[in-house]
């Protein structure tokens, strides 16, 4: 069956929208501006060189013209003085061309990586919003465009959340103005949850990142919010998936101003209609809301007030309905299953500053953030219905003194009040170990119920210093903080410490530098639950090393290179060994018959343990402000990351153990542990991101983005269980998957892909339009990211079979298509 | 002769076109040997349940059509005992053109009964 007319039809509409140039004569407007005197210039003579047309401006320096059709042409501003000569490029009816005389126009849009110098050089890359808000393969979304930075890799199926240098996704702390928020991405990962133009710029540490941070052991993500509103505003952006505006509007006369920002999805109502999406499942449905309120009452005292908040939901019900065509049926290992996925966070910030002068600057802010999820659903005999509040209010205090030329100091501290409310009960697996559990086998479960009610409240505190020494081109940064959590009465040092030393005359200057440092993070609020964990878990830890060179060869291009070992350490198991001899019972419906039982489950310990290693290399190219030169940067980065969560395995117990009671299971457990250390779940080998943008005209931006990443390790299928269970919701068996017992042992094929995305913009009076398109795996690979068992058949030569990623769209016809995302911004 | 930025910019722009309109397609039928190996694991599952051998097995010899394999394997793996033939649908891998959807007049149940 050709399938290509239907593609044809597809595409043809999309391409026509962007590189249609008009046949017919086109009617525009033309202002002349003078940046120097900010107003345009009246009464000057404009001949188009092309045409021939001479024009005039009017008093605000407008004119009107007519062109044959669209594209660039000469304007020639004659003078007495002597004549200008401008380019322009005329795209479309009704646009307005504005041609500045005086100073040469910085280009929107455009992508350029830059260096701050004040912020530390060890492990950090900082990008700005403008520079990766047009990024090719984000979906329009800003904060994807760190996943093309060294050290990060994307897990296929996340919610885009980022793995650096080895770090579950959960141990990075993302942080928005220095205010908290659960989860960057909503469901799906397709919007992120603050508005792409509320974002200033993003500072990524890989590293070892300064004493101020805290509460993680991968990396950290600093955004900054626009801090500046000169002139009211907005912008609006629609697409397949939701839609986001944001307006700002200075007030006070100049004094302050405010921003709100907000999004709503309407996936239900685009792709949900679209008759890809099974029956019986409710696409995820998010909002958010961001308002920023700034005031300075003079140049030594502001105040601000901001608010983050967001929400998602998804449903799905998979009836188990008869249907004639059995490769109709929902997976029988999941028919008749229910899930209600709810999450979101709630986060306040009021904030005043005080900068009495040049050398010191204080902050106080008082946090409330209220984080929420929710889960309820049914798989079998199953039963999960659990939700989880664990918010806090703090009141935190960051100092910055420059006591002396060369010493600066950095400190600060926070008091927190923790208040978790957790009810419900919750499933776990009774064998971690188990990579294939069965939710129908009732005679040897893989799972169990654990109740996991609990309202546990606790005192969190911390203070922090980094002293930043200067000595000519020698610099020196010692820091460390202290972190205390009263549950458990555990506290923990973190010492850290940065070097750094330029040397000049090798073209702009030659940087070298390393640095190290102790991190923790503590528990989630189940882990550390005297109901439903273990109350003396403690923090998890990671010490980290780099050091590297940075070389700027000239204004525009540089290179930096970075070697990195991470050691993790206490990394919190769900354990269902783990024990204490006696304790109170935690199913408080059994209290008064059984208060007190013996071996009581703790659930989780601090026995993982891993590290990895690696080197990066990032090389770019900026393009100088004011010109369309081209920019770009190629990011490659090699590791190896490993994980062992230290327990026994009876699987692998040489000669095979017969089955084992419990309490040998758990001598086994204490005295011999016999898991293997493994390619961690995200390790990947190499991973080269580069990107290409170039600022055509002033109509039109190209960006290119291409990607090659070794295959994420997976373990092998090597059985099934010979089809021993039937859903009892539909009656049809099914086979649960047989892994090996060599846990990440195979890797596929590896990934790589190419995107590229146009920008038009049609600027007018007030403001602009931007339409873009993006392609998505423009060369159409079929990228696997996994392997997908069928548990409706055994396992064969055909079963599993290769997973592709999201981006590998195949029409029912069998053809294999890019995907594309359109969208349009309009700016006020 | 110099190109401008525009001319640039339709170039690309052809190429993109060009690539988009010969977008490669997929072939979905299945190798002879991959399409045994699900009929043999299939039916090997089959003769457990009911007891006794495999029956003489049904051998693709050429490409199979995706949906025909997968509707024999079900009813391979569905069939009522004993396990004495294969069901006639899994004539259908011999034929490469996909079946069409069941009638509604048929019940799949009844099909999958129907052995050789």
């Amino acid at each position: 069956m050709d399938s290509k007319p239907k593609v044809m039809k597809f595409f043809f509409p999309l391409l026509l929208i962007f590189f249609s140039s008009s046949a017919y004569a086109i009617d525009f407007r033309g202002r002349l501006y003078s940046r120097a005197k900010e107003k345009g210039e009246a009464q000057q003579s404009i001949l188009i060189f092309e045409t021939k047309q001479f024009l005039q401006t009017d008093a605000n320096g407008y004119f009107e013209a007519k062109v044959p059709k669209a594209g660039e042409y000469t304007f020639r501003v004659i003078r007495t003085s002597g004549t200008q000569e401008f380019k322009k490029n005329i795209s479309s009816d009704g646009e307005l061309v504005t041609i500045y005389t005086d100073k040469v126009e910085v280009p929107k849009g455009g992508i350029v990586v830059s260096g701050e110098k004040e912020k530390t050089i060890l492990s950090r890359y900082k990008v700005r919003q403008d520079e990766i808000k047009r990024m090719p393969g984000t979906l329009g979304e800003a904060l994807r465009g760190l996943e093309t930075l060294p050290g990060v890799v994307a897990p296929p199926f996340g919610g885009g959340e980022i793995v650096i240098r080895g770090a579950d996704p959960n141990q990075n702390l993302y942080l928005v103005d220095d205010l908290p928020i659960l989860y960057p991405f909503h469901l799906l990962g397709l919007n992120s949850v603050v508005h792409n133009d509320l974002i200033k710029s993003i500072d990524l540490y890989t590293g070892a990142f300064p004493s101020r941070f805290f509460n993680a052991i991968g990396g950290v993500i600093e955004i900054e919010t626009v801090d500046s509103v000169k002139k009211t505003g907005g912008m609006a952006s629609v697409s397949l998936f939701s839609t986001n505006a944001i307006y700002q509007t200075p007030t006070a006369g100049g004094k302050g101003y405010i921003i709100v920002a907000g999004r709503v999805s309407y996936l239900e109502n685009t792709l949900g209609l679209t008759g890809f999406v099974p029956e019986g499942i409710r696409l995820p449905q998010y909002h958010d809301s961001q308002v920023k309120v700034v005031h300075n009452f003079n140049d030594r005292h502001q105040i601000s007030f901001t608010s983050l908040t967001a929400q998602d939901g998804f449903a799905a019900r998979l009836e188990p309905r008869p249907v004639n065509d059995p490769t109709q049926e929902p997976p029988p290992f999941i028919a008749g299953a229910r899930i209600a996925l709810g999450r979101g966070f709630a986060t306040q910030g009021l904030r005043y500053t005080w900068t009495p002068g040049n050398k010191f600057n204080n902050r106080i802010t008082l946090i409330h953030f209220d984080p929420f999820n929710k889960v309820n659903g049914q798989l079998g005999s199953l039963n999960a219905n659990t939700i989880q509040r664990f918010g806090y209010v703090g009141l935190r205090q960051d100092a910055s003194w420059e006591a002396l030329d060369w010493l600066k100091i950095d400190f600060g501290s926070e008091y927190r009040l923790l208040d978790f409310d957790i009810s419900g009960t919750s499933v776990r697996l009774r064998n971690p170990s188990n990579r294939a559990p069965n939710p129908y086998d009732t005679l040897n479960p893989a799972f169990e119920s654990i109740p996991v009610s609990d309202k546990p409240r606790s005192l969190y505190t911390y203070g922090y210093t980094t002293v930043k020494m200067r000595f000519g081109n020698f610099s020196f940064e010692p820091g460390t903080r202290y972190d205390y959590i009263a549950i458990n009465r555990q506290g923990v040092w973190g010492p850290r410490s940065t070097v750094a030393y330029k040397f000049e005359g090798i073209a702009q200057g030659t940087t070298i530098f390393a640095g190290a440092g102790d991190y923790f993070q503590f528990p989630n609020s189940i882990a550390w639950s005297s109901v439903s964990g273990n109350p003396g878990i403690g923090w998890q830890k990671a010490t980290k090393y780099g050091g590297g060179i940075d070389q700027q060869f000239t204004q525009e291009y540089s290179i930096k290179a970075e070697v990195f070992k991470q050691e993790f350490s206490s990394l919190i198991e769900n354990d269902p060994n783990i024990s204490q001899v006696f304790g109170q019972n935690p199913d408080n419906g059994q209290l008064l018959s059984q208060p007190i039982v013996f071996n009581r489950a703790l659930n989780f310990s601090n026995r993982g343990t891993g590290w990895s290693h690696g080197y990066e290399v990032f090389l770019r190219k900026q393009n100088k402000p004011g010109t369309m030169d081209w920019f770009g940067w190629i990011a490659y980065t090699w590791s190896q990351t490993y994980r062992n969560p230290n327990r026994y395995n009876p699987a692998l117990a040489l000669p095979p153990q017969p089955i084992l009671s419990p309490v040998e299971n758990r001598v086994l457990y204490e005295f011999f542990p016999n898991s293997r250390e493994v390619f961690y779940d995200f390790d990947q080998t190499h991973i080269i991101n580069t990107v290409y943008g170039w600022r055509i005209n002033e109509s039109y931006q190209l960006g290119v983005r291409w990607q090659y990443r070794t295959s994420f390790p997976i373990t092998p299928v090597v059985g099934d269980d010979g089809g021993q269970f039937r859903n009892p919701a539909t009656g049809q068996v099914f086979f649960n998957r047989q892994e090996s017992v060599f846990i990440n042992s195979a890797r596929l094929a590896p990934y790589h892909r190419l995107d590229f995305r146009i920008d038009k913009f049609i600027n007018y009076e007030w403001g602009y339009m931007n339409l873009f398109l993006e392609v998505i795996n423009f060369y159409m690979r079929r990228n696997q990211v996994g392997t997908n068992f069928d548990e409706a058949l055994p396992f064969s030569s055909l079963n599993p079979v290769p997973q592709n990623d999201f981006s590998t769209l195949q029409t029912p016809g069998g053809t294999v298509i890019p995907l594309f995302n359109v969208g349009l911004e309009v700016k006020f | 002769m110099r190109i401008n930025r525009n001319q640039m910019f339709r170039v690309f722009s052809l190429v993109v076109f060009l690539f988009l309109v010969n977008s490669c397609q997929l072939d979905t039928s299945i190798a002879a040997s991959d399409a045994n190996s699900q009929i043999y694991a299939a039916a090997l599952f089959k003769s457990r349940e009911c007891g006794g051998g495999i029956p003489q097995i049904t051998i693709a010899v050429n490409k199979v059509a995706q949906r025909n394999l997968a509707l024999c394997t079900i009813a391979i793996l569905r069939t009522s005992c004993p396990f004495s033939s294969f069901p006639a649908i899994c004539l259908s891998i011999y034929d490469k053109k996909p079946l069409g959807s069941i009638p509604p007049f048929l019940d799949f149940q009844w099909i999958q009964n129907q052995k050789l």
